[in-house]
């Protein structure tokens, strides 16, 4: 993720933590605390254990940020790979699986699903983690059309019904919200392997992080 | 159906989740004409796959079985206190590793019994670290020369938990005439480079590290330089983004600073690990 304007990058931001300044560490959390919060409050289901893992996922940053390679992933990413690398540790800690915390996300552990692998489960749960919380990123209006078109299965144009607004209005909202979705979508490797594409407009693929299971 | 129509024809089907499915299957002259075109365009084929992706993965993470069913999309945000906390806690690691290296005789005097070849560029920067200061001219920049030193003190910080460990490990970093130009220390949790042996990059280029192994290169990290000294440090900890697998070469080549995750320079410097 770039930085806003006026704000340094992240490749910038990282070199400068690398080097001790407490400015740029604070702006590093201040930009992806969120996301690797609210990624692992929906994995583990447990605010307090989440934030425990979000403090030693920036620590690790603040911690070994020189070995961070802005060319080879995202900064988010990086974050994130250690955060799930902590999250999925914690659990076998704890010997569960990831707390789904709700109903509705125990729909497909069901007894004939056919990939009941716990890695595999966890692997799901992580991906759909982070997408929810790049999801819930959005401005309200944006947030919304999205959960109506992939949750509810509707159409552009039921949308627009259904929310007594111009198609046109859902069509841009959905195109804002899709095109945010993918540049978010990209930073994380592993999430989606060809969503990178051939935009122009879009930031290149990250090369995947090796984790250390 | 030019490119120009097809790739705009893509972006409006992209607002749909299933109408990029549809269109394949769809007989519409257009669609057709969209299908046709796809086929004989890895541009327009790359983007269609790359919408169709994005579908996927919303979808899959969107999904709930049982209609009516509310998707926790809502923001979660953390507490106050938790920014507070981590920046306590780095504040914390701050002062507890203070700039000057403080821990760096105790460790290193009493690996040096062990000869390694990294200990002559260990001292090189143990040199460095205190002569950052020493050396700093009225034109020196003062925060780069602290920022300068609190890398190397890092850096120093590394190479003693490595040479503290009894099963450390050094390779010979080569340069390209083989002659030996520096070394790659690892241990369980730290990798360190050191190398006298570069020059500084000139503008717009950098000195990039890898890893190739099993006939892959992946890229993880840029050298930075103190004085004649250009130094890499990396994890290889529990949570690390690289691990050494029997084999591995390690590579430092010469890169353009906006380079891309695949290695376009040649190499410079290389071991086996």
């Amino acid at each position: 993720m770039s930085g806003r304007e006026g704000e340094p990058d992240d490749g910038v931001l990282v070199r400068r933590i690398a080097t001790g300044d407490e400015g740029a560490f604070e702006l590093a959390y201040d930009r992806h605390g969120s996301l690797v919060f609210g990624s692992l409050v929906r994995f583990l289901g447990d605010r307090e254990a989440a934030a425990e893992v979000a403090q030693d996922a920036f620590l690790s940053l603040w911690r070994r940020a020189s070995s961070f390679d802005p060319a080879a992933g995202s900064l988010p990413g990086w974050l994130l790979s250690i955060a799930r690398h902590r999250a999925i540790d914690r659990l076998r800690g704890e010997s569960r699986r990831p707390n789904l915390g709700s109903a509705e996300l125990l729909d497909d552990l069901h007894d004939d699903d056919p990939w009941r692998d716990p890695a595999v489960i966890a692997d799901r749960r992580w991906a759909d983690s982070i997408v929810r919380t790049f999801v819930s990123e959005l401005p309200e209006g944006e947030r919304r059309v999205m959960v109506l078109a992939y949750a509810d299965g509707l159409s552009q144009q039921t949308i627009a019904e259904r929310l007594d607004m111009p198609i046109g209005t859902v069509k841009s909202r959905t195109r804002r919200a899709i095109a945010r979705l993918r540049t978010r979508l990209i930073e994380v490797p592993g999430l989606a392997e060809t969503v990178g594409g051939a935009a122009s407009d879009a930031a290149p693929a990250p090369a995947p992080y090796r984790m250390m299971d | 159906m030019d490119h120009a129509e097809a790739h705009e024809r893509i972006a409006d089907l992209a607002l749909e989740p299933s109408a990029l499915e549809a269109m394949l299957a769809a007989g519409s002259p257009e669609d057709r004409a969209l299908a046709e075109h796809i086929a004989g365009c890895e541009t327009c084929k790359a983007e269609f796959d790359a919408w169709q992706a994005v579908h996927r993965t919303m979808a899959e993470a969107l999904h709930t079985e049982r209609p009516g069913a509310r998707v926790d999309v809502d923001p979660i945000l953390p507490h106050d206190s938790l920014r507070a906390s981590i920046l306590a806690a780095a504040r914390a690691e701050r002062i507890a590793r203070p700039l000057v290296p403080a821990d760096i005789s105790p460790v290193a005097i009493a690996s040096a019994r062990s000869w390694s070849p990294l200990l002559g560029l260990a001292a090189a920067l143990v040199v460095a670290v205190a002569g950052t200061f020493l050396l700093a001219g009225p034109g020196a920049s003062l925060l780069r020369t602290v920022d300068e030193a609190r890398a190397l003190s890092g850096v120093v910080a590394s190479v003693n938990r490595i040479l503290a460990e009894p099963k450390h490990e050094v390779a010979v970093l080569k340069t390209t005439s083989g002659q030996a130009g520096g070394s790659v220390a690892w241990a369980s949790q730290d990798l360190v480079v050191l190398t006298s042996a570069l020059t500084s990059p000139g503008p717009g280029q950098t000195y990039r590290c890898w890893l190739a192994s099993g006939g892959t290169e992946t890229a993880i990290g840029r050298m930075d330089f103190a004085g004649t000294t250009a130094y890499w440090v990396g994890s290889l900890d529990d949570w690390a983004s690289i691990s050494l697998d029997p084999g591995t070469r390690f590579i430092v080549s010469l890169e353009p600073t906006d380079g891309s995750a695949t290695r376009s320079g040649a190499i410079v410097l290389e071991a086996d690990l």
